[in-house]
């Protein structure tokens, strides 16, 4: 027996999925502007709340409990709120300067090894693997490729002799690349979308709800299309 | 062959409504009534399932959860097989969250022992004896930015003293961890949140072991991590998912998937030829140069 709590979200989340999905329609619908909207200020209520919870949890609590270092960070916080006076609003450059700075020394400090030095060394590796020719090919692969690809962005350079040519071969290999990401994304949205449809029919008792929802909507912007309101009630 | 009849200018200006249909066939069909074409396993999937198996009850693991409701679909597979495991092999699990619809998913995978509602997993934590408090806590949302993520390396204290629901966690074996380098390895689903923040200032400061379970689109921007060591292993999207739940013999809503995910492969290789066909053999040398076909 389905518990009223879950077949109530379930008959929501899949009606939003299917208004969101009349864009493949071609043209704008009121369903999808309603489940834009509310996706819109369900997310922006749903952080406001789980944010001044964090803010109490880290911030306030620790303060009770006689810790009195968050403070400083409550009161930058709210400093940061004057840019909406405009009279006060240059005192907000305080925290916002501290966060950047901060920020930036933070994350330079390991960010010089895990994204620089330590990806150049691991570029450097030895082309031929004895009694592995696989791992040969992979690693001359990345060798070569990043010096062809960085001729190309040799910018400052006049490109002409074997230059220009390692700069073309540079660029190729880059689209080779591009290609590979694109196939990734394509898979990865691709499994976002067969991930939520096995949500919305599995079990079994939510496939009468998928496609009759689906006709639903379907049906709805069929008709108000027929009878020229459907833009009309969009936004 | 007059230029209203020409197969071309169809394959080119293919209505885009008629692909979008065939993708929700190819999909909600196998998905309903599974084939079950062949897959392979590959060794990515494989180092990161000996991972998992060396875990055991002295084990203590920094599981992030990152996805929000974007990425879970696509990492379902994966999280569900790998949290399994973990359950399983008894490991003690501390879990943070870095998007604020964490806490829905986390219900959904977990279960709340609080209210009572049943997850996914929560057959198997009963099977096994998994507790709240005792075998895992969750901190909620505190995975905030980089900030927060290097202060909960040196001192987690400093940042969180409670759990997700606002209880006090002196009473469970929280409250005997200091720092990152308390723990035996991080388990990282995401969507690219703060997984090069916790490589930075838990995997760079304290030598932890880290895989990462990654959607499709980050796949490329987090291999090189491997190549460099500061990941252990990666689980490739919903098709690393998969390959996890056919290794440790869980077949799940991953496999069910692979199917859908196999024809419409199928399906866009062929629409990507036709549409090459369609442009040097029309549209290149036509005038009309139609690039939409949604009238």
């Amino acid at each position: 027996m389905v518990e009223l709590y879950e077949l109530t979200y379930t008959v929501v989340a899949i009606l939003a999925t299917w208004s969101m999905y009349s864009m493949f329609y071609g043209k704008p619908s009121p369903f999808r502007s309603w489940a834009e909207n509310s996706y819109i200020g369900f997310t922006m209520g749903l952080n406001i709340v789980v944010t001044a919870d964090y803010v109490y949890r880290t911030g306030i609590l620790p303060i009770s409990d006689g810790r009195l270092f968050p403070a400083v960070g409550i009161l930058l916080g709210l400093l940061m709120v004057l840019r909406l006076v405009p009279q006060y609003s240059y005192i907000s450059r305080i925290p916002i300067a501290i966060s950047i700075g901060a920020n930036l020394g933070l994350s330079l400090r390991t960010r010089i090894f895990t994204a620089f030095i330590n990806q150049i060394s691991a570029t450097v590796v030895p082309l031929w693997v004895s009694g592995d020719l696989y791992q040969s090919l992979v690693n001359t692969t990345i060798s070569v490729s990043v010096v062809l690809m960085l001729t190309f962005f040799l910018y400052s350079t006049e490109q002409t002799g074997i230059l220009k040519y390692s700069a073309k071969a540079g660029e190729y290999a880059l689209y080779i690349a591009l290609g590979a990401v694109f196939a990734q994304t394509f898979m990865g949205r691709l499994g976002l979308f067969v991930g939520y449809m096995v949500s919305i029919t599995d079990p079994v008792w939510k496939v009468p709800w998928a496609f009759g929802l689906a006709a639903v909507v379907l049906g709805g912007v069929l008709i108000m299309d027929r009878y020229g309101v459907l833009e009309k009630y969009s936004d | 062959m007059s230029d209203e009849s020409n197969i071309f200018k169809t394959m080119a200006t293919l209505d885009r409504r008629i692909i979008y249909l065939l993708v929700f066939i190819l999909v909600l069909g196998p998905v309903m009534n599974p084939i079950g074409l062949p897959i392979s396993t590959t060794q990515g999937t494989q180092d990161w399932y000996d991972i998992l198996q060396t875990l055991d009850e002295d084990t203590i693991v920094w599981s992030a959860w990152q996805t929000g409701f974007a990425g879970y679909n696509e990492l379902k597979p994966g999280i569900v097989a790998t949290y399994r495991e973990v359950i399983e092999s008894g490991a003690k699990m501390v879990i943070a969250f870095s998007q604020t619809a964490e806490f829905a998913v986390f219900e959904i995978v977990m279960g709340d022992t609080f209210e009572g509602i049943p997850g996914i997993l929560t057959a198997t934590m009963e099977e096994y004896g998994y507790v709240y408090g005792e075998d895992y806590v969750c901190l909620g949302y505190v995975l905030v930015n980089e900030a927060s993520t290097a202060a909960l390396a040196n001192n987690l204290h400093d940042v969180a003293n409670v759990d997700y629901k606002g209880n006090s966690l002196d009473d469970t074996f929280y409250a005997d961890l200091e720092n990152a380098g308390d723990f035996d390895i991080i388990i990282d689903f995401s969507t690219g949140m703060q997984t090069t923040s916790m490589i930075n200032h838990w995997v760079m400061d304290y030598d932890l072991p880290m895989i990462e379970g990654a959607i499709g689109v980050n796949i490329p921007s987090y291999t090189p991590y491997l190549d460099t060591g500061h990941l252990d292993a990666m689980l490739q999207s919903t098709r690393g998912g998969a390959e996890l739940e056919y290794i440790s013999g869980n077949p799940g809503s991953g496999l069910v998937s692979m199917d859908a995910f196999t024809l419409v492969h199928y399906m866009l290789i062929l629409f990507i030829i036709m549409g090459n066909i369609g442009y040097f053999a029309w549209e290149k040398n036509s005038s009309e140069r139609a690039r939409t076909s949604i009238q």
